[in-house]
């Protein structure tokens, strides 16, 4: 059997615009994508309809399921494979035509990401050249053609891009099977001895500024039970007093399967989720896919509770007996006096920061840690809280994440950057204490990305912000940085519009074999024959690179011939 | 408004410029319904690359020309006329034209690409001035001027391979095979004079029958004389005999 020609440039359509759902259709239907293709080669269309229908079946008999929208986009895919490759079976046809456009409307629509983007510019190039290889049928010049095609739309895309109205700021929550970062949970468990976090990505953002330390809240626990910090809804609302050093960004958070959303401490504003009494932001829905959206926050804050917080100085008096003895003493000092003895206590305590410490007792978390010397940031913060408590100060865990590596205020937080910390509540104002930069015995540094991978991330940060979640709001600050910077986008535009120009002029370019023997020679034939010209000189080694030169254009061109030739004029002088 | 009427009706979409606006009127809704800046990017790039194409196939028109070489046209007959593309891509052009009318003609060739994308078709007219030949058409030579019957009987000559109906039958029956020879044979022809004056007709009749005539004689290789208003060898070649006739 033969592979027929005219089906070549079909597949190859069909195998462009299909290959970006080869992640995301399920296993099964992998296997039959390959086994598939030898009964097409065969020409069997009933194991097409046996194994590919066994296959969907098996994976989709389940139907509540598909009201996942994944798995339904998952089940939609399926079966339009299936159909392809029964039609591909047979003769040709509209349907079989039909496909890649089907795909590539679906891939441009399910897929937003960096990838994507890129991989349907290459569509669309790709499609320009196979139109030019099927009118030329020489891929060489087909490749030239659609390469100088696709450079002179270039600028009036990018001009489409930038200035054509925007009405809307959606964006499009769709994603497939993404991994789903899940160290963050709600309560903030210090029984937990050993951790081991991974580097998924949790939250990515941009500031205008840079900050050396950043704070980002997750969620604020009052209660303590069991060596377990708990959410509360009993205790009083937080009022804003002031907030300074505003900062508006995008952030991208990634899927994490629950509610939370990692805002720069302090949230005040956002374009999605709801932000709770304590001033945390939190979706509707767990979070699933990766969202993307604008928020403003306050770098610095004062934010109080509405009545005074009785509940948050509750402590079990059963344990932690050494530390109740060193907190009576301080008692009775006033709030700022007794806050700095406190952190003074856990300064002298060079406590050895390890994520695997081997004797916690939770319950008696003050005792074990300042007996033991050992632990991490859960029990840094859980100790600090209760020996506040202890003192008379109310005190409050936070959980979330602490980042201070950036490039150019381009922040990526992991999931290994989770941190907890403490609030306390001195002069009526919550105060931010974190106990595990002070008490630790030498400076503790967090495990980092590379600086090469933090900047691959900021360059994909920066597209996506700037061409992926391009909206309305994103078109006006474009446009005020226009209105001040007119003359250097200007100049970046004309840049570009230059390169372009000049590659396409490169494209252009004849190249004449002997051009560079005009240029030694000063001169080149005008209006009379290349034979004439070189004649004229009467110069025995002209004469054979004529002689040849004509042999090459007008009898038989061989590659030692060209080589040949290629010689005799870079030998040549004068 | 002339410049748009001239560009509008020298170019015609074909049915892939309609499926493209209808691919950038779906891909806007996909785009617009959710901002969905992927389907924006391939918007814009479908619509500019179509743009591009469109003004680069008309500048492709614009700049193209074509090389005609000389031809021996003659009137009322479909002749092929080789007309060979100097600039331009994918030019198409018919080549084969009819005459109606002798003398200098003008000759509209209507160029036509689809170039680069076949989203349209450019069309362009070169009109070329071509001097076209008169019709050949009347009496041949061979049936009208030349009539062995008219032409005297000059004895006998030996067989070579002659046509049947010269063979002297009555030597062959004494055993010698001979042929008749007459006086007008072609060998023996000195000099035709065609002159226009002599003919009967009208002044077209009678240049078509002239150049049939000249047409014939050039073909059979005979010497001739034209007489027109001057006289005219034929030595001074086909096309200087034959432009005088498609100009009297």
């Amino acid at each position: 059997m033969k592979y027929s020609k005219d089906w070549l440039y079909i597949d190859i359509a069909i195998f462009i615009t299909f290959l970006p759902f080869i992640f995301v259709i399920p296993f099964l239907m992998k296997i039959f994508v390959f086994i598939g293709l030898y009964f097409i080669y065969k020409k069997q269309t009933t194991p097409l309809w046996i194994i590919g229908g066994i296959s969907i079946v098996f994976h989709f008999y389940n139907l509540i399921e598909l009201k996942n929208f994944n798995i339904y986009l998952q089940f939609l895919v399926s079966l339009l494979i299936w159909g392809v490759y029964l039609q591909r079976t047979q003769n040709k046809n509209n349907y079989i035509l039909l496909s890649p456009i089907l795909f590539f409307g679906l891939s441009i629509v399910f897929f937003q990401n960096i990838y994507m983007l890129f991989y349907s510019i290459f569509e669309v190039f790709g499609f320009l050249f196979l139109i030019f290889y099927i009118r030329l049928n020489n891929y060489k010049s087909a490749l030239k053609e659609s390469g100088f095609l696709f450079l002179i739309s270039m600028p009036l895309v990018i001009i489409l891009f930038l200035f054509f109205p925007r009405y809307h700021n959606k964006f499009l929550p769709i994603s497939f099977n993404q991994k789903i970062a899940s160290g963050f949970s709600k309560n903030l468990d210090t029984n937990i001895k050993d951790v081991t976090l991974s580097s998924l990505p949790i939250i990515e953002f941009k500031l205008k500024h840079i900050y050396p330390i950043l704070y980002l809240k997750g969620n604020v626990l009052y209660d303590f039970k069991n060596g377990i910090w708990y959410e509360s809804n009993s205790y009083p609302k937080d009022t804003i007093i002031s907030l300074d050093k505003i900062e508006s960004y995008y952030l991208k958070q990634y899927p994490t399967n629950n509610k939370f959303i990692f805002a720069i401490d302090l949230p005040f504003e956002s374009g999605y989720g709801k932000l709770n009494k304590y001033y945390i932001l939190k979706s509707k829905k767990n979070i699933k896919t990766t969202l993307f959206f604008q928020l403003s926050s306050a770098i610095k804050y004062k934010i109080a509770p509405l009545q005074y917080p009785y509940l948050a100085l509750k402590y079990n008096k059963n344990y932690n007996k050494k530390a109740q003895l060193l907190a009576k003493e301080i008692f009775n000092l006033d709030e700022k006096t007794k806050l700095k003895k406190i952190i003074e206590i856990f300064k002298t305590q060079k406590i050895k920061y390890t994520l695997h410490p081997k004797n916690i007792d939770s319950l008696n978390i003050i005792d074990s840690l300042f007996q033991n010397k050992e632990g991490f940031c859960t029990h840094f913060a859980s100790a600090f809280a209760i020996f506040s408590r202890m003192a008379g100060i109310p005190s409050r865990i936070v959980n979330g994440y602490v980042v201070s590596k950036n490039i150019k205020g381009y922040y990526k937080i992991y999931e290994s950057d989770a941190h907890a910390w403490v609030e306390v509540l001195v002069d009526g104002i919550w105060q931010r204490i974190d106990p595990t930069t002070f008490a630790i015995s030498s400076d503790f540094i967090p495990p980092t990305t590379s600086k090469l991978n933090l900047y691959i991330s900021y360059m994909k940060f920066i597209l996506e912000e700037w061409i992926l979640h391009y909206n309305a709001s994103m078109q006006e600050k474009f446009f005020n940085y226009l209105k001040i910077h007119f003359f250097k986008v200007f100049g970046i535009f004309i840049l570009f519009l230059g390169v372009i120009i000049f590659i396409i002029l490169k494209l252009k370019q004849n190249k004449n074999i002997l051009s560079p023997l005009y240029k030694k020679l000063g001169n080149s034939p005008k209006n009379e024959s290349v034979y004439n010209f070189l004649k004229k000189y009467n110069d025995k080694k002209l004469n054979e690179i004529n002689n040849l030169y004509q042999k090459i254009t007008f009898y038989k061109s061989t590659k030692e011939d060209i080589k040949k030739l290629k010689k005799l004029i870079k030998d040549y002088n004068g | 408004m002339k410049l748009i009427k001239k560009f509008a009706l020298s170019s015609k979409p074909t049915k892939y410029f309609y499926i493209l606006i209808g691919a950038i009127i779906i891909l806007f809704i996909m785009a617009y319904t959710h901002n969905n800046n992927i389907a924006y990017i391939v918007m814009f790039f479908i619509f500019s690359i179509s743009l591009s194409s469109l003004i680069i196939g008309r500048i492709n028109i614009l700049k193209s020309q074509i090389e005609i070489k000389k031809n021996r046209i003659f009137a009322n007959q479909p002749t092929k006329i080789s007309i060979f593309v100097k600039k331009g891509k994918f030019i198409n052009f018919n080549s084969t034209y009819t005459f109606p009318k002798r003398g200098y003609n003008i000759l509209t060739i209507k160029l036509s690409s689809n170039y680069p994308l076949n989203l349209a078709i450019f069309y362009k007219e070169i009109k070329k001035e071509i001097l076209v030949y008169p019709e050949l058409k009347g009496v041949s030579l061979k049936n009208g001027f030349i009539k062995t019957e008219n032409i005297d009987f000059d004895g006998l000559k030996n067989y070579n391979y002659d046509d049947i109906k010269f063979i002297h039958w009555a030597s062959f029956a004494k055993g010698d095979l001979q042929v008749k020879k007459f006086s007008g044979d072609s060998e023996n022809i000195q000099s035709l004079v065609f002159d226009i004056n002599k003919l009967q007709g009208d002044k077209e009749t009678k240049i078509s029958q002239l150049a049939l005539w000249c047409y014939e004689a050039y073909q059979k290789n005979l010497k001739f004389t034209l007489i027109l208003d001057k006289k005219i060898e034929s030595k001074k070649g086909f096309d200087e005999i034959f432009k005088r006739l498609a100009l009297y």
